[in-house]
């Protein structure tokens, strides 16, 4: 009778827990959605405020920066300007740091540039960055925009590009598009450590070095693309032709003995390239080209080198669940003649394999990632892995944990620029 | 299982005495085949919080996620069946400026096709937008809108059973059981669903869904019905997710009905072209 006494209440509770789980009266809880008066016509800065702090694996601190970007963009009578630039302050003990008082700071304009469209047609005039090509993790045709390597393995790709004056006229095709680029100052990539001058004693093994700056002043060298596009169905094709001038500086021996002077040439030289990518369902294939004609790469002395890369890339989506994305890719340098020269000849080969992996996946309703990346290359057995975990607690605060690991079995690959390090970094928009 | 989330869920008039010689199939497929324009443009808020309930009342707990969108919707094909997507997102700052473009097609073997363009880098991404033949994990934007809940719905992929008929929010409703076929079960991460519908406008008021395992998992429902240029709309749609406690809810705030829109706003140009894109939307505006 307890038992039954007993029961008939725990009945009704398990019961009532049912209906729970039921749905229960509707309600809509209040939100404050002070964007509810947001005026989409209205202009609107961006502001993007960023700390990072990086150690490298014997807890030095190499990176101590604060960084606040502007951004916005905006249609006034028939023409749309765009504004992107970056003040950065470096702390003495970052890497970037190159004077004499206790910081340092930098400005980067990555676009200014103005652009008017009509019918099939625009045109962009100003500062601006140019991506091409369709892989994301190995660059193949992406070689009309300079990169700020200095901050390229501590940020996003897209935070990398250099902008430069740029005209861009643009014809609008059926499912087509064809664009011809003009960069009236092509500039330089930029690098974690700005002394070319350490880098080149350290090798010559003597302080007794004297670098020109060659790079040339705007207007007295042009860079000019032609750019095809192409979008059909599931497939969709780019063709790019060009003559450029290097991103990276030649080596030119001016005097060959002591104070050796050296000349920082950036040759001209040819490419064209092609991409492709196909997407299906969960995958997508990706195929790139590029040949570059008349190229002097620094550790070919003052050789003019052809080289040739093909690549291939295939994404994976598993429906949501998380994203792979794997791309190799091979390069080929035709060498009329073996130099040997002033570097070793261990850094002049005639072929060059990369691999790079990158996993993605979203945690906690996408306020939380990880990211996993993996890159290999040969020769100089360069690996680079990176882990990463970016949290937004609430909107516009978005916090990132970057831990790298950078191994280069070969003692002179990279100049012993990048080393292995954890990055702290958080941001804050408005 | 819902026609649009995109921005509005819309509806056809019939004479009472048509209804009610209406099967469940029939009911559902006025539902879908309603008139909701070929074209429309407006700005929506969507806001999600994790909530409690407390005295019978309910309360988010965090501060709502909020998502600020600009975009238009036009239909295409043979029955107008397809449809294109261009959404601007406008807040939060942090992802302000990214752009999305979407292809939909009514045919099932067919997947959509979708680019995303990221400002930053001043390049359109072609997105892997997953296999139709398996269930989709994903949300939009983290919401409680799942990727399922916003595909296009096929009449075929379920078999529909009339409940009952009563009231709902002082509406005389059909309510309608939905329970997807043996190949549908398979892509789907619902076992069945129960729908409110409004018998005099074929309006979407209210929807139970269930999980694969059969337990509740989603109320949701429409609210803030208005009658625009013929067609009714309704404002404002509301994701209860039973199982996480979290609520989704998209507002819309501005919307036209049939509005002239070209073709080529719906193209990679409309991402990359900033003026182009800013003088056509600015004109869609001044429409309002």
């Amino acid at each position: 009778m307890f038992k039954t006494v007993i029961s008939i209440p725990l009945l009704l509770i398990v019961n009532l827990s049912a209906v729970a789980a039921e749905f229960d009266i509707f309600q809509i809880p209040e939100m404050d959605t002070a964007t509810d008066s947001l005026d989409a016509d209205q202009t609107s800065w961006k502001n993007t405020l960023s700390y990072s702090l990086g150690v490298d694996d014997n807890e030095t601190t190499i990176i101590n920066r604060l960084s606040w970007r502007l951004q916005t963009e905006k249609l006034v009578d028939d023409l749309f300007w765009v504004i992107d630039s970056k003040l950065r302050v470096y702390d003495e003990r970052d890497m970037q740091h190159d004077s004499d008082q206790r910081f340092d700071y930098d400005l980067n304009l990555n676009s200014l540039y103005a652009q008017y469209s009509d019918d099939a047609y625009s045109l962009t005039i100003g500062y601006q960055t140019n991506s091409f090509g369709f892989m994301d993790l190995i660059n193949v045709s992406n070689l009309f925009t300079p990169q700020d390597l200095s901050e390229a393995v501590f940020t996003a790709p897209e935070d990398t590009r250099i902008g430069q004056p740029v005209i861009n006229a643009s014809w609008y095709l059926t499912n087509s598009q064809l664009d011809i680029f003009i960069n009236l100052s092509p500039a330089e990539n930029r690098y974690p450590r700005s002394n070319l001058q350490e880098i080149v004693e350290t090798f010559l093994n003597s302080t007794d070095v004297a670098l020109e700056d060659g790079l040339p002043d705007a207007f007295e060298e042009i860079e000019a693309v032609v750019q095809w596009q192409q979008q059909l169905d599931k497939h969709e094709y780019q063709l790019y032709l060009g003559s450029l001038i290097q991103n990276d500086p030649n080596l030119k021996p001016i005097s060959l003995i002591m104070p050796y002077v050296f000349k920082l040439e950036y040759p001209r030289y040819s490419f064209a390239a092609g991409a492709y990518s196909y997407t299906s369902g969960n995958h997508q294939l990706k195929l790139e080209g590029s040949y570059k004609d008349n190229l002097k790469p620094i550790d070919t002395g003052n050789q003019s080198v052809d080289e040739s890369v093909i690549a291939v890339g295939w994404e994976y989506n598993a429906n949501g669940a998380y994203t792979l994305l794997l791309e190799a890719s091979v390069t080929e340098r035709h060498l009329p003649n073996q130099i040997t020269g002033l570097f070793p000849a261990s850094m002049i080969e005639n072929q060059l394999e990369q691999t790079a992996i990158s996993w993605r996946k979203n945690f906690l309703n996408e306020t939380l990632s990880a990211n996993f990346y993996a890159g290999i290359s040969k020769p100089g057995d360069i690996e680079v892995i990176s882990a990463s975990v970016q949290y937004t607690p609430v909107d516009d605060w978005v916090f990132e944990l970057i831990v790298t690991d950078i191994n280069t079995h070969d003692a002179d690959a990279l100049f012993n620029i990048y080393s292995s390090h954890t990055l702290l970094k958080a941001s804050v928009y408005w | 299982m819902f026609k649009s989330l995109s921005f509005i869920i819309a509806l056809s008039l019939l004479p009472l005495s048509q209804s009610m010689a209406l099967s469940a199939r029939d009911i559902m497929q006025r539902y879908i085949d309603r008139d909701d324009g070929q074209s429309q443009y407006s700005t929506s808020v969507v806001a999600t919080c994790r909530y409690a309930s407390k005295n019978g009342k309910i309360k988010c707990v965090e501060k709502p996620r909020i998502k600020v969108l600009e975009g238009a919707q036009k239909d295409y094909g043979a029955n107008l069946k397809d449809s294109r997507s261009v959404s601007i997102i406008l807040k939060p700052v942090a992802e302000s400026g990214i752009g999305f473009l979407q292809f939909d097609y009514d045919a099932a073997d067919k997947d959509s096709d979708q680019w995303m363009y990221l400002s930053a880098l001043g390049k359109v991404k072609r997105l892997v937008s997953g296999n139709n033949d398996e269930p989709k994990t994903g949300t939009l934007f983290g919401s409680e809108i799942a990727y399922e809940d916003i595909e296009k719905t096929h009449i075929d992929d379920y078999d529909y059973k009339l409940l009952r008929e009563e009231k709902l929010q002082d509406r005389d409703c059909w309510v309608i059981e939905s329970v997807p076929k043996p190949a549908r079960a398979r892509k789907s991460n619902y076992s069945r669903s129960v729908s409110w519908i409004d018998k005099e406008h074929y309006l979407f008021l209210q929807a139970q869904v269930y999980d694969r395992t059969g337990r509740p998992v989603k109320q949701i429902s429409s609210s803030q019905h208005e009658l625009i240029d013929g067609i009714w709309i309704s404002k404002q749609l509301n994701v209860n997710n039973v199982q996480s406690r979290r609520i989704t809810t998209m507002k819309t705030q501005k919307i036209i009905i049939n509005p002239e829109v070209q073709d080529e706003l719906f193209s990679q140009r409309t991402l990359t072209d900033g003026a182009y894109r800013a003088k056509q939307l600015q004109l869609l505006r001044q429409a309002l």
